[in-house]
């Protein structure tokens, strides 16, 4: 059985592209207010590994809908020959070359897709989308009405009236708001038009469905691996044994704060692949590494997390290792290694929020006399990378691909950073996993064992994390 | 190959190092393209039900198998290349040892004819070195939990690590000497291996264990040849001189020695009587005096090669072939305890298993057109809806004469006659129009017609009506939030024909707010609008706004009538 083939029409600039776009996730199909844009059908199949599940085509709008229905009326000799009379109009005026865009977007009709008629709800009924109405019902294939979009709701219930006599459905659907969930409810929808050929749609529900499963995790991977690299990242400059260090040391800190946001941005650029966002625009800012922004109470409580939170978090680290001492002894101590451990790992983790990584000389093996700077030890740092990797996947995951405008990261927080909202007991897992990482290991091998194992360890967590966003579009 | 995958999954050291090296160039590889290519191989080769029946390890090498196949280089894969590379190092090894052994026995043997072989000296050279080399790399490769079990092991193996840090020592001795940027570099790849051993670390030692144990076959098969083809060619004389040793301690030691063979091979195993036959001393004269005497006495001489060539075949050769052996199969062992599992591994997984979901477009979008040909003037056919042709080019228009804005609502007497047509969507009452015109323009509207019906009938009788009027401008109220379609175009196209050159056609914008009343529309349709009346070509035909800006009722924003607000591009 051939896969089923929605074919979306309507009147020029009522949003058929970006319901497609929005549908297909394709965020390359051509958007613009200039009509005339689509001239041509552009089918949009759902392949799974090479095997079509449904396809989309998106239409050229009528243009002249009124002169194509006093043609038909003109040529109809009964009401059981309307289709006919249809297939007369598409092949007379496909070789005369009148009403291209008509023709257009009734082949496909004619060839059997099912009808998404797309009106704009914002706009109000006039006659000439009538004439559209009745040739599709002309055509006497299933068809489903769309009103897109709703945020301006004036014009509602007149299009839903007349929507009511000439189509089998009629819903809402906006294009530019729709969530995946909204999407997969459409697609769930479209069965209803499908008679009995409904299984290759329920497939590809099913597979849509574990798609984003699976490009969630896909997303954590990324983010845990963007984040291990940035906390273990380090820049090295070889200088001679009678070099001055203080020469090359604003190059190196350069260098070194270039290095960390390419790799940010490298790590963005991958979420926005994940979830096939092309052209999508995001305004993330610049990863701020210097002083007075990375330490200012402002971003920390805009992008990280709070000082108490910071400090909460050193001490339970402080607290955990001094419990170990607390087992150690039998519990002749009286817990006061996990006392002392946590006072201990509180001001640890207060001091440090107020360190950036110095340039040191080190004397590298098979290099010889070098300055290294890294890796980088403020343990607000990964939380701002964290916020900001969040922020970044939601932007991602929950836009529609009809959407143009660029997005702002910042516009998109709203009031307090992602991290900090995360449940404490999931945050005081990853920031074990970051105190994990954070303590330098001298064998190269256990440093990358134990790097391995945080990566694995985070992309749970991080996975975790993702699930606690916001589920609403941005 | 792929059929042969299902039933014996075996990890080769040439799948291991493409896997490697794959995963490796796939790292700066768009993930997208990646997963696309994945995602078919995973398909093709069923990946999913492979590993949910078979584990991880057969899809991988389903994988390596296909990229193999799609990237067929003449040169084959990196992994065959580096196993053919292998297979030279061995060959090259295996002449070299052969080559050594061979000429080490051989220069023994024929080192001084006027004295006999000392089958002491010679044993302890070309066999008893051997053990002791053989006893040091069986220390060397005890595992590390048998350690404290084996007196002296942990002090041999701590001796062969101080060695191998020799090697380091010598790169770094090296690397001191390069430039800085090299430096790095060295630095870069020693990180690599380094990553690389950690994971690969067994595969890679017994892959070099394999490598001397064929070195030390080799040299062991040189050795017997030559000692075979000396003795058959050469008739070396053997005995034993030690002022040390009595005969009847050395036959203690030949018999221990000879212990293995001694029960099926009595002969390679000398009696005390040979023993003491043999004895000689440094003197040459008492060997000459000895060998002279022809006869039985003579052939005591060759008492010991039996016994020499046993040792090598049983000390030498078949030790080694047994190292060999145990090296081939735990590099085969070590390759099949090779988790893949690191992160690289983690990713394709996924790749492979997931299901490649496209829903994008199956060709790219065209360039969008200009506007359609302007149909500067309609050409009726059969039909009076037939769609319009264009004209050749008009003459400049005159100027305008467009009143301005806070113009009086009564219009001058001697005001030029304006007819009003109406879009049927505008649905305005022909007070309302007179009102908003009398605002907008300072004139009062001669009569108003409405088109755009569905039927049509209209359009029909207002061109009618305005082609037998013959007079004034023509004031064309559409919507502005509609785009100007065809329909739009034909109609203007047909009004033009009708009313004919050099009168005033204006299109004016009509918008209203959400209560209905008119507002000034907006400026993005007014822009849309404005192109496609100037592509028509028509110098007598113009766009205004019904309601401009700052003119409305009730003080509403320009943005608030329909599709007010700046709504998100919309398509066509």
């Amino acid at each position: 059985m051939s896969p089923p083939v929605f074919v979306v029409v309507g009147n020029v600039n009522r949003g058929k592209s970006s319901i497609v776009s929005t549908l297909a996730a394709d965020d390359s199909v051509r958007i613009s207010p200039t009509p005339g844009t689509t001239r041509a059908c552009r089918e949009f199949p759902m392949r799974v590994n090479s095997e079509t599940l449904y396809v989309l085509i998106d239409s050229p709008g009528f243009e002249r809908a009124r002169k194509a229905l006093a043609w038909l009326e003109e040529h109809q000799t009964a009401t059981s020959d309307r289709r006919r009379v249809v297939e007369e109009f598409v092949r007379v005026h496909r070789e005369s070359g009148e009403f291209p865009q008509e023709c257009e977007l009734l082949q496909p009709i004619l060839s059997g897709a099912a009808i998404l008629y797309v009106v704009d709800g914002s706009k109000p009924f006039s006659p000439r989308y009538e004439a559209e109405m009745e040739i599709l019902r002309w055509t006497a294939q299933p068809r489903m009405a769309l009103i897109n979009p709703v945020e301006k709701t004036e014009s509602y219930q007149e299009w839903r009236s007349v929507l009511d006599q000439y189509f089998n459905m009629v819903r809402v659907f906006d294009a530019h708001l729709a969530t995946f969930d909204q999407r997969i409810q459409l697609l769930t929808t479209l069965r209803e038009l499908q008679g009995d050929n409904r299984a290759p749609l329920d497939r590809a529900i099913s597979i849509l469905c574990e798609d984003r499963r699976r490009a969630l995790h896909e997303s954590a991977v990324v983010i845990a691996d963007t984040l291990v690299d940035l906390l273990t990242a380090v820049a090295e400059k070889p200088i001679r044994e009678d070099a001055d260090p203080e020469r090359y040391k604003p190059e190196l800190r350069d260098k070194y704060h270039d290095k960390l946001r390419k790799r940010e941005a490298k790590g963005h650029a991958e979420l926005r692949k994940v979830y096939s966002h092309r052209e999508l625009e995001i305004d993330a800012g610049e990863l701020s590494l210097v002083e007075e922004d990375l330490f200012s109470e402002a971003t920390w409580s805009q992008m990280g997390l709070k000082n108490a939170q910071v400090i909460a978090g050193g001490a339970a680290g402080g607290a955990l290792a001094g419990g170990v001492i607390d087992a150690g002894v039998g519990g002749t101590s009286f817990l006061a290694g996990t006392i002392l451990g946590s006072v201990l790992g509180g001001a640890a983790a207060w001091y440090g929020s107020k360190r950036l990584p110095d340039i040191k000389i080190h004397v590298l093996p098979n290099v010889g006399r070098a300055l290294r700077i890294g890796p980088m030890k403020n343990p607000n740092f990964p939380w701002i990378v964290l916020n900001r990797a969040i922020l970044y996947h939601e932007v991602v995951s929950h836009r529609a691909h009809a959407r143009r405008d660029k997005v702002n990261l910042l516009d998109v927080q709203e009031g307090e950073s992602r991290v900090s909202r995360l449940p404490g007991e999931l945050r005081g897992q990853i920031e074990k996993q970051l105190t994990i990482l954070r303590k330098p290991r001298p064998l190269q091998a256990v440093q990358l064992q134990t790097e391995h194992a945080v990566r694995r360890n985070l992309v749970g967590l991080i996975q975790q994390a993702l699930e606690c966003e916001r589920k609403t579009p941005v | 190959m792929n059929a042969s995958r299902t039933t014996t999954p075996r990890l080769t050291l040439c799948d291991l190092i493409d896997l490697e090296m794959q995963l490796q160039a796939d790292r700066d590889r768009d993930s997208q393209e990646l997963r696309r290519r994945d995602a078919q191989i995973g398909a093709k080769t069923d990946a999913r039900r492979m590993a949910e029946e078979a584990g991880d390890r057969p899809m991988f090498l389903a994988w390596i198998d296909a990229i193999r196949e799609q990237t067929k280089s003449p040169h084959g894969s990196p992994g065959r290349q580096v196993t053919l590379f292998l297979e030279v190092v061995a060959l090259v090894l295996a002449i070299l040892g052969w080559a050594l052994g061979f000429g080490a026995v051989t220069g023994w043997l024929r080192m001084d004819p006027t004295e006999p072989v000392n089958a002491i000296f010679f044993w302890s050279i070309i066999v008893g070195i051997q053990m002791l080399l053989l006893s040091v790399w069986l220390v060397a490769i005890v595992p590390t939990a048998w350690l404290e079990r084996l007196p002296g092991a942990e002090a041999v193996q701590m001796l062969l690590r101080l060695i191998a840090r020799g090697l380091p020592i010598a790169v770094a001795w090296i690397a001191a000497r390069m430039s800085p940027e090299h430096r790095v570099l060295l630095a870069r790849l020693r990180g690599t291996l380094q990553s690389w051993s950690w994971v690969y670390g067994r595969v890679r030692f017994w892959v070099l264990i394999s490598l001397t144990q064929i070195f030390a076959v080799a040299y062991n098969v040189g050795a017997i040849l030559a000692f075979l083809a000396i003795s058959y060619g050469n008739d070396p004389a053997f005995g034993w001189k030690s002022r040390m040793l009595s005969a009847e301690a050395l036959h203690r030691i030949v018999q221990t020695i000879a212990a293995p063979w001694s029960w099926f091979w009595p002969a390679a195993a000398p009696t005390l009587e040979q023993i003491e036959a043999t004895r000689y001393t440094s003197l040459a004269e008492r060997y000459l005096e000895t060998v002279q005497p022809a006869g039985e006495a003579a052939d005591a001489w060759i008492y010991w090669w039996p016994f020499l060539l046993a040792c090598l075949l049983f000390y030498g050769l078949l030790p080694r072939i047994a190292t060999l052996t145990f090296a081939r199969w735990r590099l085969r062992r070590s390759l099949a305890q090779v988790k893949l599992d690191h992160g690289d591994f983690y990713k394709l997984k996924d790749r492979l298993t997931r299901p490649l979901v496209e829903t994008q477009a199956n060709r790219p979008e065209t360039e969008p057109e200009p506007f359609p040909a302007p149909p500067t003037s309609p050409i009726h056919s059969d039909s009076s809806l037939a769609v319009s042709r264009p004209l050749p080019p008009r003459p400049p228009p005159p100027p305008r004469e467009m009143p301005q804005t806070g113009l009086p609502e009564t219009p001058p007497p001697d005001s030029p006659l304006r007819h009003v047509v109406q879009w049927a969507g505008v649905n305005l009452t022909r007070d309302d129009i007179g009102r908003l015109t009398r605002q907008r323009l300072g004139v009062e509207p001669a009569d108003v017609f409405t088109v755009g019906d569905l039927q049509g009938k209209g359009d029909a009788q207002t061109l009618a009506a305005l082609e037998n009027d013959g007079r004034g401008e023509v004031l064309m109220v559409v919507e502005s939030w509609e785009p100007p379609i065809a329909d739009y175009v034909d109609f203007l196209s047909d009004l033009r024909e009708a009313v004919g050159r050099e009168r005033m056609i204006v299109v004016l914008l009509y918008n209203r707010d959400p209560q209905g009343r008119p507002c000034p529309p907006r400026p993005r349709d007014i822009q849309v609008w404005r192109d496609q009346i100037a592509a028509i070509g028509d110098p007598w035909m113009c766009v205004e706004e019904l309601v401009e800006t700052g003119q409305e009722s009730a003080g509403k924003g320009q943005e608030s009538g329909v599709g007010g607000q700046e709504a998100p591009d919309l398509d066509t």
